[in-house]
This record gives C-alpha cells, structure tokens and sequence, in this order.
C-alpha cells in the first residue's frame, strides 16, 4: 500500500475487529493484515497495550485440545473506537475534498 | 528456527523484562504458532522475522533497546511496561524510607529522654502522683469514688509493675505524654472493686493509644483522673536478674522437681538393666541346665525329661525377655535423652536468653 498508515489507525482497526466480534490473536492479525500493511510480529504489542490501558479484555478458550486466549473490546474501548471513528471520518472527508474537490469543481 | 528454537530464543531475549510480561509474550506467540499449524511453522517464523525482530518490536515497546547480552550486567533491569525508570523509584523509594526511619529513630530517642525528664519534674512536684479535676458538677459523685480508686492504684501500681515486667518491658521507651485512662463509658471505677492491676495495665495500654491521638473532651464531659506518677523503666539487664532471682528464690521447688526426675529416669534406666540381666541370665541357666541334665538320662530318665523341659522353657522366656529388652532400651532410652537434653536447653535459654 502507497499511503502511510499510523498509530492510531492500527488501534482503531485492531479495535474495529474486536468490536465485531471476541476472537484470539492470529485471526485479528489476519484481518488487520487484510487491509493494512503491517508485519505479523507489529500486532502482539498492540494487543498488549489495549489490553494494558483497558481498552481490550482478554479470556482463555480451550480449542481442539490446546488453549486460545480471546479478545474482547471493553467498555472503554468502545468509546475510543467510536472516538477514532468519528476522527477517521472527519480526516477522510478532508483528505477526500482536497483529493477529489479539484476534479468536481472543474 | 523451528519453534521450539523461537520459543526459547524469545524467551531468552526478553530475559529483562518483568517475568509475566515475558510470559505473555511467549505464551502469545506459542498460540500463534498453535493456529498455524505444524506445516506452516517454519514459513510463520520466517513471516514473523524470527525471534530477533519479535523480541525487538517488544522490547521497543516496554522503552527498551535491542537485546544486547554483552551489557545485561551493567544495565538497569527495566521491569514494566509504563514506567522505564522504575529500578530507579525502587531506589529513591528505599532510600528515603531509610532516611524516615533515621530520623524516627531520633526523635523516638528524643521523646524517650524528655519523657525521663518530665516525669522527674513531675515527682519534684507532685508528691502525690494521681491528680484528678472534675470540670462537671454532676460527674462529682461518681469521681469521689474514683479518686479513692486512683490514689490505690497509684500507690500499688510501681510494686504491681515489679512483678509484671515483661509488660514494662515492651512499653519501655515511654512516650512524653503522660499516660491517661480514659473510660468509654465516662464513669470511670464507679461501683467497680478497685483492681491496682487492672487499672495500672489500662493506663499503659491507653497511653500507647494518646501518643497517636490526643485525648479531647467536651464541654460537659467528666475530666477523667489522670495518672502522672514517675514510670518504671525496665531494661534487659534488670530483666535478667530478675530471672536469676525467680529461679534462685524457686530453687526449693525445681531442685526438688529435678531431683526426681532425675531419679525417675534412673529408676527407668535400673528396670530396663536388671529385666535384661534376668532375661540373659534365664537363657544362659536354662541351656546350661539342659546340657547338664543329659547325663542323668543315664540313672534317671524321668527327671532328666523333666529338668530338660524345664530347661528349655526357662532359655525361651529368658530369650523373650531378654531381645523385648534390647528392642525397649532402643526406643525408650534416645527418647528421654532427647527430653532431658530438651528440659536443659529450655532452663537455659529463661536464664540467659531474654
């Protein structure tokens, strides 16, 4: 992918993907990966930071005969998803104006 | 780098971080690798950038640079995530606890030689030690009866304390403030028998409480008595003496103790000797007279039949007897040295060890 991509928009997907439904580590690193650029090895200490400032919760799951640890998304952080929300889209309008604004006013 | 391998050289590269925290992260990736399955390990640790890149991301992320064994002896250990400089709080946080209890110290020995000093002042002064000032007209009936109590108190309370040391003891650095009794009700001893014991051991304890927080009264409260005599102070030298002289003065009743235990063990020690002595010697009779008795088989074969038996009988209850002893005198014999020697160690460590 072209554009650079930061922080914060790791944590809103991370959060996004959590929010949609309580799963464990390889699959959320999978669906980030789906639509972000970043290495496998980058999701570990996202995960342990939300989990770390509350944002993220986290419970064991025995699965075929070993342990899977879930995440699930917190109270807390569903109020900064919607926050990173409503910013991505306030930041995306802008970018699309100034973007596309140039061809619609033409 | 298989997984096993990863695992381990992970592990070894997080070896600075807080051990849950390192942990985590192991037992992350080992699931990780659980969901890709063993086919495509090798090809996920490869993905991953193998343990060096993981360890790096990780430790970026705890404030940490890369893993670098040659320096781990001179570095600080950084232990959590949110605080980098926690080794150094430790420290800080050490040292001021010392410089606190420093100074504790101090002004504890301080108080200590103040509280000597007023409590001279005060025996200068007051010759009778226990005052009391009614503030309240209606208390008056009530403290009558207690000034009584206190005054009793007061007089018995130093010889009371002679015999209840080891409370004087840990209450030895007495605080400035002179010990006062206060009493919940707010009528103190009324109607009570006046216990010189029990009022002297109130008042110390209470003391303790008034150092923390000074009593204070309402208006319209009764002024409790108040106790301002010179306190006794006991150290370990007066301690030990006291002991000395306990002991010395019950010398008539543990020597007499001692004495027979003494002799009750050697009574237990002579039984076990002479029911062994008979065992053997009931054996060694008894085979003796068999041997003997076979010549008389020869003149009179009754009587040799029976000495014979006789014999035999006596060797086996002799045998009995003699290896029930031998089992007995290994049991029981370590089992009053070890009470005796117990006994000895108890005695001495009353005597020298307080």
């Amino acid at each position: 992918m072209a554009f650079n991509t930061g922080a914060a928009l790791l944590d809103a997907l991370v959060l996004s993907v959590v929010a949609h439904e309580s799963t464990y580590g390889y699959k959320i690193t999978q669906d980030v990966r789906s639509v972000m650029d970043v290495s496998e090895s980058t999701l570990y200490p996202v995960l342990r930071r939300l989990q770390k400032n509350s944002c993220l919760e986290t419970y064991d799951r025995e699965f075929a005969g070993r342990n899977r640890r879930y995440y699930s998304i917190t109270e807390e952080g569903c109020s900064q998803l919607e926050t990173y929300r409503s910013e991505w889209r306030a930041y995306a309008q802008k970018v699309d104006t100034v973007l596309f604004g140039g061809i619609n006013n033409e | 780098m298989n997984r096993t391998e990863f695992l381990a050289a992970l592990s070894l590269r997080l070896e600075d971080l807080a051990a849950d925290e390192r942990e985590e992260a192991v037992k992350y990736y080992s699931e990780y690798l659980d969901e890709v399955g063993m086919d495509g390990e090798d090809a996920a640790i490869a993905e991953l950038g193998g343990a060096e890149k993981v360890s790096n991301i990780i430790r970026a992320n705890c404030g940490l640079g890369p893993y670098r064994p040659a320096d781990k002896a001179t570095a600080k250990p950084e232990l959590t995530l949110d605080s980098p400089s926690y080794s150094q709080a430790v420290e800080n946080t050490v040292q001021s606890s010392q410089a606190a209890a420093q100074a504790a110290n101090a002004q504890a020995a301080a108080q200590a030689a103040q509280a000597a000093q007023t409590a001279q002042q005060a025996q200068k002064k007051q010759p009778v030690p226990p005052t009391y000032t009614p503030s309240n007209p209606a208390g008056t009936q009530a403290a009558s009866a207690t000034a009584a109590n206190t005054a009793t108190a007061a007089s018995t309370a130093p010889a009371d304390a002679a015999a209840s040391t080891s409370q004087a003891q840990t209450a030895a650095p007495r605080p400035a403030t002179p010990p006062v009794y206060t009493n919940a009700s707010g009528n103190p001893f009324a109607g009570q028998a006046p216990d010189a014991r029990n009022v002297y051991n109130a008042a110390g304890a209470a003391a303790q409480d008034a150092s923390a927080v000074p009593p204070t009264y309402g208006a319209g409260t009764m002024a409790p008595p108040t106790y301002s005599g010179t306190q006794p102070r006991y150290n370990q030298n007066n301690n030990r003496i006291l002991w000395i002289l306990i002991i010395v003065a019950s010398s008539p009743i543990w020597l007499g103790l001692l004495g027979g235990a003494i002799g009750l063990v050697f009574g237990i020690f002579g039984t076990f000797i002479g029911l062994l002595a008979s065992g053997f010697g009931m054996l060694i009779a008894g085979v003796v007279h068999a041997v003997l008795a076979v010549p008389l088989f020869l003149t009179y074969p009754g009587t040799a039949l029976a000495t014979i038996g006789m014999s035999l009988l006596a060797a086996g209850i002799g045998a009995l007897l003699g290896s029930g002893m031998v089992l007995a005198c290994s049991k029981v014999f370590p089992f009053i040295g070890r009470m005796f020697s117990r006994l000895i160690g108890w005695v001495r460590g009353k005597v020298s060890g307080r």
